[in-house]
């Protein structure tokens, strides 16, 4: 990668549309641009052409001129014409040469970037809106952009070779020609930003709408939408909606039309004035028949040209603008780093403990505290359980340990040196998480459990943890064994059930050489017996390994060396099962509650 | 449904379309629709006239420099062209502004079909992948069928004029030259079939690369993936799975490009050979004098428009209504789907509900999910339906409810089979809280009052809800209590899951019914709201036909009678307490809970 393409803290310009491709692939973009000139100046040579095809034909009716005369000019014609059909197919192999080029180096180069980016930029809705939009199709974008800008090269090329024809033959309506199309330049580019502007009004009704129409479509809503039958009343206020975006959009569309075809009118008008006053050399000789004709055509073809190529150019240029707002605020997005590197080796880290002193911690643009005043020593080789009431802080406590966030107050100490020292190769090394919302990699079986361990593949240790979760019986039904594919995205893939996901998640933890290993409630949306199987097999892992286990089913907690009860962002009770029970507090009453259902 | 009959379907369809479309679209807005034809035919002709204008100046002025005709004749000829000019320019503004008018306004009347057909469909047509991906597709498709309709009338309002007229004139002109309009309509449709062919053939191969490769960058990159990726270290891992297959992906594309360019060029040599016979019979024409220098470069010129205009109509607007037609199908599709008929019958005041021989399967599904179902919940009883995931709990009660109907057997309110019942009538007096709940994007009294839209919200029914179900609108999470809007899309707040939790609850407990179901709605609520909102339930439902679906068995026994399923099949129906004592599966599933809330210590030994 290029590191001079993707540069952070620089505003991005038009400009760049140009410089992008170019510093991917100088050559193709060179000649892009260069052939966009010739292609934009044929009309002005054809004038020429078509001038003296004319004009020698008249003068060989005249008897002034030899038959074979016509044929230079004749030919000329015949080169205009195989340059404009036979052109496509040379630009369309540069590009796509081009676009390969750019997906090849920008798109990676935007993967990586994203790759990067701090964790908190991924959970905050506003910049994850940024990041999708940014990021979907960049290619396309930029390309866009970079044909936007040629279109509007073209346009230039185009009436500034026209204009130096005339120049040559009547140069004062070359200038009434730059008076006036000069402001009508203007005002276009003027209009493409207020519709962008009147567009982003309408917006706002258009988006209200696309949610009602999504609840009364879409098959989530299937079941309260037949039940409740609230069709016909959401469906009137859909309308509504969409009526009034239709409004604006309507006026919108309406000014754009006048404007552009306002101008056409005006352009009319100072073309018929031209070729009024070109009557004049026309008559004493200064330019010939055929000239006169050129010029009148290609004056002529400028009207249709300047109304809707223009207009249209002006607001996919405005369209572009935004792009690169949004892609300079991209680039300034923070990144974590060592974000992409591999897990350090195990050999060279140890683990003694954790200790929270005094954490508070709120999510950037929040203002809760989701954790205040923590306080918690995490010894090794001991089996902890988190447990508290939703929203309490637990899985927040995760996020801080694994390095994805380091903006709280307060000391985080590992081994008695502070968290923020460590290196995200570190982190990686020692943690191992079991999510709530795991990853189902829809790669081969044996691949997603040898992802636990990126730096070493040890098939003795990818046996046992296959073994202690019993996933022989899964493996012995899939087609290819372990390295049959999984999921949809291959062909032939397999998918696996629910439960037998989570067991390859928990493999994968297993697999991984990590000191702890942090199992995030895993069991919400399982039945009681594969709940009570991922307990137990959860017991089985930990051994010889510290283990943190974040739940709200206090029957496993049970089993923890140390129950930690977390609330309102506090360590409130800690101790045993036992312990916690005699203290009569909150994790006792808890318990009581959940036991009370099975007596 | 076997290849040919669909295509034969197809073909029958897109004629029908025509015909289903224009009557939409005249209807919508008929004045409007009415003047767009008649100026569409104005501005057909009127480009060609533009070119009889233009030559007709051209002629006088040739004459005027020869000296034959006065300045003032010519300029009478340049204000014709220029008439001719702005005419065509007006015309060119209304043509273009008014479908775009007209299709705006279509398109809402259609979606508004749209909604109201979907709303008419049987619920279980979303479980069939084939009837899903049509009601997906129908939105996209009913505009294409717009453009579709749109495009035929215009190919007989604009288009053929302008052909028409043009070739009237080159035919005036000199008889052969007629022939242009031939020469490049011929070599411009021919391209145009080739291309699709091949570019099809492209989209098939590619299209599961691209898939395999976007998915390697969702593992890098998106929400979904990435703290687990990154932690993992496996971005190499990634990185070049998805370097290797965007290698693959290129490759295709660039073979496949390349071969269609190449087979474009091949055509648009075809087409500068059309071209040059053209030109070699207008220069033919012009050195035997048989038509004018005016109408050399007035026909000339006016070439790359009748070019330009053929390709636009064969190349951007059928093409890309042949790329639509498949959604275009799916609209159809959809507007013909069969909807879940029933007559209009009032429910009586007490019934008990009666599943005789029930089996059930999903579309497509060789499983039956329900299997030779036969029990009665007797009215006002409290019912609780147990079992594993996927042992069929859901589909039994889609089934007592009617949003699903049996494949065999039936099920019966009272007297009355189910799936006689329209929709109206059967939901009358059926309450629920799904297991996939709604988070409506709307202000918190429309979320719980979207259950029930036969009256308008009232502040006093909301409250009593909200208190049944723990739900606090005085929470500082609601700044604007009932008329907070709860999306921070549509600039309100978030809510978190337990709170949206307690909504769906209000919303079941607030619309009327006298059959309530709680389809495990408690899975991301902590255990002491779980214990309340069960007993609340129980409380509610005290003189009401309640059922209660939970994997958590703790919870059941609050009802009157439980129902064990297993494999699509009840196995088990009785009081807790005796199935407490029988040797089966409600025991053994009862066991692997409780066993971590026994007295005592529990071994957690391999």
């Amino acid at each position: 990668m290029k590191t001079n393409i993707l540069e952070k803290g620089r505003t991005y310009n038009l400009f760049d549309f140009i410089k992008i491709p170019f510093q991917i692939s100088p050559g193709f973009t060179l000649v892009k641009v260069i052939n966009q000139i010739i292609s934009a100046s044929i009309p002005s040579i054809q004038v020429l052409v078509t001038a003296s095809f004319i004009d020698t034909a008249l003068a060989i009716f005249h008897g002034s001129q030899e038959y074979n005369s016509i044929f230079l000019p004749l030919t000329g014609m015949m080169l205009i014409i195989l340059y404009n059909y036979l052109n496509w197919s040379f630009v369309s192999y540069i590009n796509l040469k081009l676009e390969m080029k750019m997906t090849e180096i920008f798109r990676t180069g935007i993967v990586e970037k994203r790759s990067r980016l701090e964790y908190r930029h991924i959970e905050d809705n506003d910049s994850w809106d940024l990041i999708t939009r940014t990021c979907t199709d960049p290619v396309g974008k930029i390309n866009g952009g970079f044909e936007n800008i040629l279109g509007a090269i073209g346009i230039v090329v185009r009436v500034v070779s026209l204009l130096a024809i005339l120049i040559t033959q009547v140069w004062w309506a070359a200038l009434v020609i730059i008076g006036i199309s000069v402001p009508l330049f203007l005002l276009a580019i003027k209009g493409g930003k207020a519709t962008y502007q009147a567009n982003k009004e309408a917006e706002k009704h258009t988006r209200r709408a696309k949610y009602l129409h999504n609840v009364l479509t879409e098959r989530d809503n299937i079941e309260e939408r037949a039940l409740f039958g609230y069709t016909e009343n959401l469906n009137g206020e859909w309308f509504d909606k969409y009526e009034e975006a239709r409004k604006i959009n309507l006026k919108v569309t309406l000014k754009y039309f006048i404007r552009i075809k306002g101008s056409s009118l005006i352009m009319v008008v100072i073309s018929v004035f031209i070729i009024g006053v070109l009557l004049f050399p026309l008559s004493n000789g200064a330019i010939t028949a055929g000239m006169f004709m050129g010029l009148v055509t290609a004056t002529l073809s400028l009207i249709q040209m300047m109304s809707w190529n223009l207009s249209w150019i002006t607001s996919e240029l405005a369209k572009s603008r935004e792009y690169l707002k949004d892609f300079t605020a991209f680039m300034e997005l923070s990144e974590q780093e060592g974000a992409l590197d591999l897990p350090e080796e195990m050999e060279r880290l140890s683990f003694e403990s954790i200790e929270f002193c005094n954490v508070s911690f709120r999510y950037p643009g929040t203002d809760r505290d989701i954790l205040k005043n923590f306080n918690l020593k995490i010894e090794k080789n001991l089996h902890y359980a988190f447990v508290g009431i939703n929203g309490a802080g637990k899985t927040t406590i995760t996020k801080l340990l694994t390095g994805m966030y380091d903006n709280f107050e307060g000391e985080i100490k590992i081994n008695n040196r502070s968290i923020r020292e460590y290196k995200q190769a570190e982190l990686k090394a020692l943690f191992s998480v079991v999510y709530q919302d795991f990853a189902k990699y829809y790669i081969s079986f044996k691949e997603n459990i040898l992802l636990g361990d990126v730096n070493h593949t040890d098939e003795d240790k990818l046996g046992d943890a296959v073994s202690l979760l019993e996933l022989e019986e899964t493996i012995a039904k899939l087609p290819h064994g372990m390295d049959t594919y999984l999921g949809k995205i291959k062909e032939g893939g397999m998918d696996l059930s629910g439960g037998e996901w989570q067991r390859v998640a928990i493999a994968r933890a297993l697999y991984h050489p990590a000191k702890i290993r942090i199992l995030d409630e895993p069991t919400a949306a399982l039945d009681p017996v594969a709940e009570s199987n991922i307990y137990e097999m959860f017991g089985k892992i930990s051994q010889g390994k510290s283990t943190i286990f974040i739940t709200h089913r206090l029957g496993a907690a049970k089993l923890a060396d140390k129950i930690v009860v977390i609330h309102d962002g506090a360590v409130a009770e800690q101790g045993n099962h036992d312990e916690l029970m005699t203290l009569g507090g909150i994790y006792a009453e808890m318990f009581e509650s959940q036991r009370s259902w099975y007596q | 449904m076997s290849n040919g009959k669909n295509k034969e379907k197809k073909k029958y369809n897109v004629f029908q379309l025509f015909f289903k479309m224009v009557p939409s679209v005249f209807g919508a807005a008929p004045l409007v629709s009415t003047v767009a034809v008649i100026l569409s035919i104005a501005h057909g002709v009127f480009w060609g006239v533009e070119t009889f204008a233009q030559q007709k100046f051209f002629d006088a002025a040739t004459a005027f420099t020869a000296g034959k005709i006065a300045m003032n004749r010519v300029i009478m000829f340049l204000c014709l062209l220029a008439l001719a000019n702005i005419t065509c320019q007006i015309l060119n503004g209304i043509a273009n502004y008014i479908p775009t008018v007209v299709a705006e306004k279509v398109s809402g009347r259609l979606s508004i079909g749209i909604h109201q057909k979907i709303a008419r469909l049987a619920p279980i047509d979303f479980e069939d992948t084939g009837k899903l991906d049509d009601i997906n597709k129908a939105e996209n498709g009913k505009n294409s069928a717009y453009w579709f309709a749109f495009l035929i009338i215009s190919i007989f309002t604009f288009y053929v004029p302008y052909f028409a007229f043009m070739g009237w004139y080159l035919f005036r002109l000199k008889p052969i030259l007629a022939l242009t309009i031939l020469l490049v309509f011929l070599p411009t449709a021919a391209t145009q079939l080739i291309r699709t062919k091949v570019f099809t053939k492209l989209e098939d191969k590619s299209a599961p690369v691209r898939r395999e490769y976007e998915y390697y960058e969702n593992c890098m990159v998106s929400r979904e993936y990435f703290k687990e990726t990154r932690l993992l270290g496996g971005f190499t891992y990634f990185k070049n799975l998805f370097t290797d297959t965007l290698v693959l992906l290129q490759n295709l594309k660039f073979k496949a490009t390349m071969k269609t360019n190449l087979i474009e060029l091949g055509m648009r040599i075809v087409t500068v050979g059309g071209y040059f016979c053209i030109l070699y019979m207008l220069f033919d024409a012009l050195m035997k004098q048989e038509i004018t220098v005016g109408a050399f470069a007035a026909v000339f010129n006016s070439l790359g428009m009748l070019y330009g205009v053929m390709e636009e109509v064969i190349c951007r607007h059928i093409g890309e209504i042949a790329k639509n037609l498949g959604t275009i199908q799916n609209y159809l599709n959809l507007l013909e789907m069969p909807e879940r008929k029933g007559t209009d019958r009032e429910l009586p005041e007490n019934f008990d509900i009666t599943l005789d021989h029930v089996s059930f399967s999903y579309p497509g599904a060789e499983k039956e999910a329900v299997k030779d179902a036969t029990f009665t919940i007797n009215n006002g009883e409290t019912l609780a339906v147990v079992g594993e995931n996927g042992s069929g709990k859901s589909t039994i009660i889609r089934l007592i409810t009617g949003l699903y109907s049996p494949s065999q057997g039936s099920v019966t309110y009272g007297e009355i089979d189910t799936s006689t019942l329209s929709m109206k009538s059967l939901f009358s007096k059926t309450s629920a809280v799904f297991q996939k709940y709604q988070r409506y994007q709307m202000k918190l009294a429309d979320n719980i009052g979207i259950s029930d839209v036969t009256f308008p919200v009232k502040e006093e029914n909301l409250d009593d809800v909200c208190t049944k179900s723990g739900l606090d609108k005085n929470a500082s999470s609601f700044s604007e209590g009932y008329d907070t809007m709860l999306s921070r899309e549509f600039d309100g707040v978030d809510l978190s899951g337990g709170q949206w939790q307690r909504i769906a609850i209000a919303r079941g407990f607030y619309r009327s019914h006298d059959l309530i179901i709680l389809d495990e709605p408690t899975a991301a609520i902590d255990p002491y709201e779980e214990t309340r909102i069960y007993n609340e339930f129980a409380e509610i439902a005290k003189n009401k036909t309640a059922i209660i679906v939970t994997h958590r068995l703790g919870s059941v026994k609050l009802a009157d009678r439980i129902i064990v399923m297993k494999d699509g099949a009840v196995a088990q129906i009785g009081t807790h307490e005796e199935l407490l004592h029988t040797d089966g599966e409600y025991a053994r599933l009862y066991k692997a809970q409780e066993q971590w809330y026994r007295e005592g210590d529990i071994c957690f030994e391999p």
